[in-house]
Order: structure tokens, then sequence, then C-alpha cells
């Protein structure tokens, strides 16, 4: 032994580590999480987006001085490797607006077939100062859809000129024509005036819409996967679970994608359907090459009892299928 | 330095398990008081420095997914977390085989935080014994040492009784204290 002290000391100094660039990058793959919060009963939708605001702001302090010196829609682009896909992808939109001495300006757009996403700045009109600020948003595809109502904003970030979004929206049922995005400001406890509207237009979206319609049991549970969706920006799986257990509730799917030597988790996590067997698992990160053979490997399920006990159903499910 | 981080702020810990971590911000600060120490485990156990923070993303990811599970009474917030990083480290490793599901080696990238006087070959030295333990042996002092939960959350990680892990760490402390002796 020498003389640097006892094993127990040894053993903590050797792995006394911290990450070489600090917890930047996995700091915003949180902040993305949750802003996407899966509650039983939402709250107002305004309060959820700013208490997302609010966290993911909060995050993203954590990363760091690199962090600081970046313009806020820089930062929030960069989010996750399917936010700055859908960056570097997208098309130049530059509308900008001022209403109530504030101005937004809608930078960016882009689609894919699991997502439409939008990059926003806010500024005060002729003061620039921090914002922190929540946003109230409604897009129409050109079909006149409404898209996501509940998945309005990704994240933000703020810094002394202002705050950007990327606000996402579920998959577009049309590209043909203009889109409308409505938005507002939302104050403490009252319902924005949806004072900004863009209207603009985007690519035809991206990616390729696969019908698995595979179902795979096992004795602890059976799993039914319908369509993946796999574009440039994440990769999403319909799926339905038919749990043996069926005391319990909550159900989760943990797993991953696999396409050629490619490995990518479901990650964004699973949410809720129509009922809490019909959900959506997907990825933060997609593919640009969807052409070939792939497998969704299913892990394991995760769930609750009424009583609050764990219940964790091991798989594994896997389904194979081919993207032309 | 200071060995048991986790010990020092297990009020911290017992604060979040029982207000749980359901609701976004509650979520937020679990992620803050863990997110270091679930790096080194991963650490500890062979990841590289991108790996580890790629590593800690999905077990926040997977634990996110499952938040609204997750109850103190299933041995607390440490231990859930752990587990959920462990099984993520496994599946990474026999999904992808990127690297052996070991220590640390020459070749990684330290990071940053490294005591400024502490030799390398001392790190390496320590490094090299725990890779010579067993199984059992060495994942019990990868989360006791690396991560920090307490031989109650270590067991709950691996499946074994309280007891067993202070055997196994105490065994492990014994060998490592004869090889580096």
């Amino acid at each position: 032994m020498n003389g640097n002290g006892s094993p127990e000391h040894r053993l903590a100094s050797a792995w006394a580590l911290a990450p070489a660039d600090g917890f930047a990058s996995t700091d915003r793959r949180i902040a993305a999480l949750l802003a996407h919060p899966e509650t039983a009963r939402p709250p107002r939708r305004w309060r959820a987006l700013r208490v997302a605001l609010a966290l993911a702001a909060a995050l993203l302090v954590l990363a760091g001085a690199a962090a600081g010196a970046m313009r806020p829609l820089d930062l929030v682009a960069t989010a996750t490797p399917g936010t700055a896909v859908a960056w570097d992808q997208g098309v130049e939109i530059n509308q900008r607006q001022v209403h109530d001495g504030y101005a937004v300006t809608l930078a960016r757009g882009y689609a894919d077939i699991n997502q439409v996403v939008l990059g926003v700045s806010v500024e005060r009109a002729g003061d620039s100062q921090r914002l922190d600020l929540g946003f109230v948003t409604e897009l129409r595809d050109p079909a006149g859809v409404v898209l996501g109502p509940a998945d309005g904003v990704t994240f933000g970030a703020n810094d002394s000129n202002g705050q950007a979004e990327m606000l996402t929206f579920g998959p577009t049922t049309s590209s043909d024509g203009e889109y409308t995005l409505r938005l507002g400001i939302a104050g403490e406890g009252e319902q924005p005036d949806m004072a900004w509207t863009f209207r603009f237009k985007l690519p035809a979206p991206a990616g390729a819409l696969v019908h698995v319609a595979q179902t795979q049991t096992t004795d602890e549970a059976s799993i039914a996967v319908s369509d993946v969706r796999l574009s440039p920006t994440m990769i999403t799986a319909a799926i339905h679970l038919e749990p043996t257990d069926q005391g319990a509730s909550g159900w989760a799917a943990i797993g991953y994608f696999k396409h050629g030597r490619q490995t990518i988790d479901v990650d964004w996590g699973t949410r809720r359907g129509p009922s809490d067997l019909d959900q959506t698992a997907g990825t933060y990160s997609g593919t640009g090459d969807p052409a070939g053979s792939w497998t969704l490997v299913i892990t394991e399920l995760v769930g609750e009892r009424p009583d609050g006990t764990q219940v964790r159903l091991e798989g594994p499910w896997e389904f194979a299928f081919s993207a032309p | 330095m200071e060995i048991a981080t986790a010990v020092d702020e297990a009020g911290e810990g017992r604060a979040l398990d029982d207000v749980g971590i359901s609701d976004v911000e509650a979520f937020s600060r679990a992620y803050v008081r863990y997110r270091l120490p679930v790096y080194r485990y991963l650490r500890a156990r062979g990841a590289t420095d991108p790996d580890a923070l790629d590593l800690t993303a999905i077990t926040f990811g997977r634990a996110f997914a499952g938040r609204h599970a997750f109850r103190a009474r299933d041995g607390g917030l440490g231990a859930w977390l752990f587990r959920i990083a462990r099984n993520a480290a496994v599946d990474a490793h026999r999904r992808n085989k990127r690297r052996p599901d070991g220590p640390l080696t020459d070749g990684d990238d330290v990071g940053l935080a490294i005591a400024a006087d502490h030799a390398e070959r001392e790190r390496q030295e320590i490094i090299d014994a725990v890779s010579g333990l067993p199984d059992g042996q060495r994942d019990a002092i990868w989360l006791r040492y690396a991560g920090g939960p307490s031989a109650r959350e270590i067991g709950l990680v691996l499946g074994k009784s309280e007891a067993a892990i202070q055997k196994q760490i105490q065994r492990a402390l014994d060998a490592l204290r004869e090889v580096l002796e």
C-alpha cells in the first residue's frame, strides 16, 4: 500500500471523474425530455409550457460557459440529434412580427413524417433583455388540421437578448399549401391573446412509413407493432401492449431500434395513445437512410400495480421489418 | 477527497424519495442530484467519456419514461436510478460490443477531475486491482466508490441483501488491500 491512504480513499480518487466538456449535451437531452411531461390530468396548457420552459432554461444554465456564448436559437437547435437535423435541413422562413412590444421571428421550419419543427425567437422590441416567457401555439397544416396541440413546445433558452424556442408538432397530413402558426405569449394565470400569425410553406416531409403489423407474445406480455415511421429527426413505433399482469397500469416500453450496425435507443420514451395500452415509442435520433432491414427490440415493460408495486416484465420482444 | 458523496447527501436523496419524481420539477431535481454519480458509475464500468454521457442521458430518459412506476418503498431513488444505469450499460455492451464491459484502461480519456496530485500510476494500479476481483465484488465496488450508493441500495441494484453486499465489499477491500500493499 502506498502512502496515499486506504483502499476506500484510493478507489474514490480513481473514479472522481467529471465529463471533459461538462454535462451540456446531456442537460439538453434531458431538458427536451422534460418539455414533454406526461401527466394523467395535464395542467392548463400555457401553465405546462411555462414549467417546461423554465426547467429547460434552468438546465441550460447548468450547461456552463460554453453554452452561454451561443445565441438562444443556436442553443436550442442543437438540443438533440433530431433537432440539430431539423435545423440543418430546414428551410429559412425569417418572418418577423411585433405586437405588444414583443418581436417574434419565425426563423426556420422543417417537416418530416414524424414531426414539424419550427425555430422561433422573441425579443423585446427596441430593448434587449433576458426574457422568460411561456408560449401557447397552434399550428394548422395546409389541410387545415391542427397538429399535435399537446406537443407545441420542445424547449427553449434565453440570454440577454431574448428567448428562443424549438417548437415541435405532430406529423403533417398535407404539404400542398401554406401552414398557419398562431402564437400567444402567456401571462401568469391568464389566457393568452394569440396575436402573432405566420403563414409559410415547407417542403414535402421526408421519411418512410412502414406497416409492420406484427405481434410477438411471451409468457409476460403480447406486444403488437402496427406502424414504424423512419425519418431524419426521429423514429417512432405505434405499439399496443397486452401484459398478462392485468392489475398493473402506467406501462412504459424500453428498447431500441437496430439497423445494420447502428442501434438507436427508445430514449424519447413512450407516449400514451388512446388508452394506457396504446402507445408511441420514439427516439431522439433519426435516420437519413431508412432503406433496408430493421429490428425493433423491446427489452422490458415497466408498470405499476394500484398498491404502488413496480412491475417489470422482461422481454425481449423483437420485430423485424424492411423499409424500401 | 470525500469518499461517500451519496451518503453525505443522503438527506437530500431521502427528500427526493419522499416527494417522488412524477412531476417534472421533482424529476429535474433528481437529475441534477444524480447525474454525476450515475456518470461516474458508468465510467467505472468502462464507458468512455462520450459513451458515459450518452448512457447517462439514456438512464434518465428511461427513468422519465417509467417515473410514474417509481415508488420509494422499492428501495429509494438512488437504487432505482443505478439499476436503470446498470441495465443500460449491460444493454449497450450486449448490443454494441463497442468495448469490453470492464474497467477504465490506459487508452481512455479520463476527464478533468482527477485530483491534481493523484498520479496516473496510482489510478491505474487501483483500476488493475479492481479488474481482478470476482464479478459480484467488482460490481459492488464500482457502485459504492464510483456511484456512491449505500450498501442497502447496492443490494437492491444487484438483487442481494444489504448484509451480503457488506460482506462482498469487505472481502473486496481485503483483497485490494493485499494486492495494493
